[in-house]
């Protein structure tokens, strides 16, 4: 996957460490590798097994697998929270050890780990200060993404009383406080009602509007469905798919015809007419599938056959097939 | 009170290396801690990407350094506030309820109350500070990383120096803040406890005021103020297990005052309320309110000069010594013997007049100790001479006077003895080469004996068979008095320099230890700290064999070893193998290892002003100083390990 881009990387400036710096290419990783070891450093878990990916400027990205496949580890992986046990990671083509990315990154963690004394707030304002805005700046950009997430009416109660939806609530604000480029989002739509949930993909959408990157990870198929351009399935750790997920879903070998205006005597003429190509044909493609059941496939597929699987889909793999 | 420092700040950091021991200290850290993450890392992931891994920690020190912002210290030190707020009005309210108890049973029966004030409150106040201070700094970054909030922050710009020092500055403000609200109310509490006043305990008549003839009272004593004319036979009550005389001292404009003696280390005025219409003498007097407990003597004390020490002693025949022994180890006097030519020589330096309050009278304060070869008459004091000398220097002793003036005194024992030399000396004599001495002279003491503000101060004992003992602290000029409450002030700055230091301690080991083990581990500095002068005391006994410092038991192992076999300190160990292997292990490895970390590790004890404050001196500001450098350079010490430990610790694998 590192030779994926189309062009060779441009001249790089002179200040740039990383002469491979693409600056389309938002994440990068190359064999990405974690195992987690005990205290006396003895392997326990592969949680992450040579993960290949580009993110790429402007899409949703979507991480997805089952629990315990990996996804957070990847996110943890690529924020610098744990250190690689082999490969590479970077992130605007700085090391994941670096801090200055943090300048451009939001991020939700599995759950809102917030300091449950403070108020939303208080929140705010503490993330604001972490990255060095004035205070005017930082009461402006709380006003504004409590008044977005809809906490407006709970911003000055403690967050040891809010609810888990509240909690993801100001959670994700604190995740914008810096309006990032890249947001990265750690099961989004947990412990949100169905309500918070399409405000929550409305959003993600509306980031993707700004120009941002996202990357979000999801046990839930709907989520992803709905808002990623692509998406990795991850399994025990391997990547088993990569790809747009239109492409992912799509059924080659059948099509479908939508029609306009039938009559009852028309109906039962359909055959005939097709089979004399008359009547108006409005549109012919192929049937999606539903995500659900590639991710089920690729689980039973997994289990009979383990072993990282051929990548379908992946056309020129810049996203505009 | 024992004073055992009189270094200057400078000295100890340039002549005794103080500087020179912190540069090591740090350049051996930061070297160790490299290989040492080197040689871990190595292990884990080989040497080539281990190389890289610490390369990159080295450089990108830099950037975590440069690129603080005062707004993230301060961010955090705000959130290290808030979380702590309750622990810190528990630890205030434990504070006052401790005062609310102590005051049941603090300075009673006491003659100086004020001493067990200091020192409990000075105690309680350090515990509580320390143990607070621990608490906090010991679990916030382990709670912060057990419950991931964490998280959150390192994935916003923050350093890792930001998120270390952040923690410091928060924890150090409240404990700082604690120690004020500690400091004041003891202050108050103190003030409060050991007040106290008196009234006569009988009424005064005419015939009581016993008159003073020719120095004396008719029943043949001393007056306790050598201007008084009368003295009282009734005494006052007793209060704090002591009572006052009083006497009437006759004014130079005419009239009286009456005062009070100083008994337990103050006195009262004392305001005539009814007088005798016939004699004028006082029949009904107030007390106000004890004055002179609470003080902040300023002493000057004898210093070396050039190559001579700043006391030194000669033995019976006039050749110098150690001193005599008298016997008890612990005893840190040295004895002259009465009689002879046995002498002790103090030098002093800076003897100029502005650092008098009193420079018509100069204070000598004299706290010396007696040893009794026979006890003869007990009641009578042991007899002994002071003399003062001008310095000559050495080029000009053919040429230059010597001026000296002897004063013979009795010494009091167990008690600081004050010396007042007027300004003019009468009885005093000129010395030149090849002349006969000019006797009864009149010298000043500034101009001609302390001239250039060079004096020596020699002290002999006049009674054969007695011995006085002396130690440098002993004697001293009382320059002034210092307010108490700026001195008061000063301790609490020696206790806040041990919270600093527990603060930066705790917070160093949070970022590698779990909450619980940071205090034990703490503690177990802590304790180090305290005992480093006996850890280098036993390093110096079984490495060097100092005979000044022999010591029983052996090194670490062999003294658990005793412990465990319960053997007596004194008997060998059984020889052979495991005998030797102890032997070996304690010289070779455990003793000059902790001899090396002692010096890393401040010294805690003496963070601990409280005697000063006790007995009634100035804390030295050198001392301060020397205090909070130690102090500071720990915590720095303690900050980068924190940020190496921190910013290499992989932070979502706990
Ligand atoms: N700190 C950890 N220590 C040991 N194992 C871990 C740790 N975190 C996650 N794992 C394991 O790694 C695997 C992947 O976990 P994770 O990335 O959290 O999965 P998910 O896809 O649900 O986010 C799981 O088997 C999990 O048990
Ligand atoms: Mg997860």
């Amino acid at each position: 996957m590192a030779s994926a881009t189309p062009t060779a990387p441009a001249a790089a400036p002179l200040t740039q460490t990383n002469v491979d710096y693409d600056p389309n290419i938002v994440i990068e990783t190359q064999n990405l590798t974690k195992v987690y070891s005990d205290f006396w450093g003895r392997s326990k878990v592969r949680a992450l097994k040579g993960l290949d990916l580009e993110v790429r400027k402007g899409e949703v990205f979507g991480l997805l697998g089952p629990n315990g496949s990996g996804k957070s580890t990847t996110i943890k992986l690529l924020l610098g929270l744990l250190f690689p046990s082999g490969g590479r990671a970077t992130i605007f083509g700085k090391p994941t050890t670096e801090v200055s990315k943090n300048e451009r990154i939001g991020y939700l963690p599995e759950e809102s780990y917030l300091y449950r004394f403070l108020t939303a707030e208080e929140t705010l304002d503490f993330y604001g200060r972490l990255f060095d805005m004035p205070s005017s700046v930082r009461r402006e950009r709380a006003a504004q993404l409590i008044e977005k997430v809809g906490l407006k009416w709970a911003r000055r109660r403690p967050l040891k009383e809010y609810s888990k939806g509240m909690t993801r609530r100001i959670g994700l604000a604190q995740a914008l406080i810096n309006d990032p480029d890249l947001v990265l989002l750690d099961e989004p739509t947990s412990g949100l009602d169905p309500l918070g949930t399409r405000e929550m993909k409305d959003l993600i959408l509306e980031l993707k509007e700004q120009g941002k990157t996202v990357v979000m990870c999801s046990h839930l198929l709907a989520d992803v469905q709905d808002v990623c351009d692509r998406i990795a399935i991850l399994y025990q750790g391997e990547l088993k798919e990569l790809g747009r997920v239109d492409e992912l879903l799509e059924v080659t070998n059948q099509q479908q015809i939508r029609v306009e205006g039938l009559t009852p005597d028309a109906q039962a003429k359909i055959a005939e007419i097709l089979a004399t190509s008359g009547g108006k044909m409005l549109d012919v493609s192929s049937p999606k599938n539903t995500l659900e059941n590639l991710f089920l496939d690729i689980v039973r597929e997994s289990q009979n056959r383990p072993g990282a699987r051929g990548i379908i889909g992946s056309g020129d793999d810049n996203g505009n097939r | 009170m024992v004073v055992e420092e009189f270094r200057t700040f400078t000295d100890w950091l340039l002549n005794e290396g103080a500087l020179l021991t912190f540069v090591y200290i740090m350049a051996f850290s930061v070297v160790a801690g490299l290989l040492l993450g080197f040689i871990v890392s190595s292990f884990r992931v080989g040497p080539g990407e281990a190389f890289y891994s610490v390369s990159q920690t080295v450089f990108q020190a830099v950037p975590d350094l440069l690129q603080m912002r005062w707004r993230r210290i301060w961010a955090i030190a705000r959130l290290a506030i808030k979380e702590n707020i309750r622990l810190f009005v528990v630890t205030v309210a434990i504070f006052v309820l401790a005062l609310s108890v102590a005051g049941w049973f603090i300075g009673g029966g006491s003659k100086y109350p004020e001493r067990s004030y200091i020192a409990f409150l000075f105690f309680a106040a350090q515990v509580l500070v320390s143990i607070f201070a621990v608490l906090v700094s010991a679990f916030s970054l382990p709670n912060d990383i057990f419950s991931k909030t964490i998280y959150t922050v390192v994935t916003k710009p923050v350093r890792a120096t930001e998120i270390v020092v952040g923690r410091f500055v928060g924890f150090a403000l409240l404990g700082t803040v604690l120690l004020v609200i500690i400091g004041s109310l003891s202050y108050v509490f103190m003030q409060r406890g050991i007040d106290h006043s008196h009234e006569l305990s009988e009424p005064i008549t005419a015939d009581k005021w016993l008159p003073i003839v020719d120095g004396f009272t008719p029943d043949g004593r001393r007056p306790f103020d050598p201007r008084a004319v009368y003295e009282s036979s009734v005494l006052t009550t007793r209060n704090n297990e002591h009572v006052h005389r009083i006497a009437i001292v006759p004014l130079d404009g005419g009239g009286f005052e009456v005062v009070a003696d100083e008994t337990a280390g103050h006195t009262h005025d004392v305001k005539v309320v009814e007088s005798d219409p016939a004699t004028q003498r006082p029949t009904l007097v107030s007390f106000g309110p004890p004055r002179g407990n609470l003080r902040a003597r300023r002493p000057i004390y004898s210093m070396p000069r050039g190559d001579l020490p700043a006391l030194t002693l000669t033995d019976d025949k006039g050749t110098e010594t150690r001193g005599v022994n008298v016997g008890e180890v612990w005893d840190y006097h040295k004895y002259i013997q009465g009689g002879t030519q046995a002498t002790a020589t103090f030098r002093f330096s800076g003897l100029s007049p502005e650092r008098f309050v009193d420079q018509d009278s100069v204070q000598l304060d004299l706290n010396l100790a007696v040893f009794r070869t026979h006890i003869g008459d007990l009641r009578r004091r042991i007899e002994a001479e002071v003399e003062l000398r001008n310095v000559v220097d050495v080029a000009e002793t053919e040429t230059a006077q010597v001026k000296f003036v002897k004063i013979p005194f009795e010494t009091e024992e167990f008690k600081v003895q004050t010396l007042n030399i007027p300004r003019k000396i009468k009885n005093g004599t000129i010395r030149a080469q090849g002349q006969p001495d000019r006797t009864l002279q009149e010298l000043d003491f500034f101009e001609d004996l302390a001239s250039g503000g060079q004096l020596d101060l020699i002290i002999r004992c006049i009674d054969q068979k007695q011995y006085v003992g002396v130690a440098r602290a002993s004697i001293y000029f009382h320059a002034g008095d210092e307010s108490f409450g700026w001195n008061y002030a000063r301790g609490i700055v020696g206790v806040w320099a041990q919270m600093l230091a527990i603060v930066a301690l705790s917070i160093a080991l949070s970022t590698f230890l779990k909450g619980p083990v940071v205090l034990i581990g703490a503690v177990g500095v802590i304790v180090f700290g305290y005992s480093a002068k006996f850890i280098l005391f036993v390093a110096d006994s079984v490495l060097i064999g100092d005979p000044l410092k022999n010591i029983w038991g052996g090194g670490p192992l062999e003294a658990l070893y005793r412990l465990v076999y319960q053997m007596n300190l004194q008997i060998p160990l059984p020889p052979g193998a495991g005998t030797a292997l102890i032997k070996f292990t304690d010289a070779q490895l455990l003793l000059p290892g902790m001899k090396s970390l002692s010096f890393a590790v401040p010294r805690f004890e003496n963070f601990n002003l409280s005697n000063y404050l006790a007995y009634g001196y100035a804390i030295d500001n050198q001392l301060l100083l020397i205090n909070l450098a130690m102090a500071l350079s720990f915590v720095l010490g303690m900050m980068l390990l924190g940020y190496f430990c921190f910013k290499t610790r992989e932070i979502a694998a706990a």
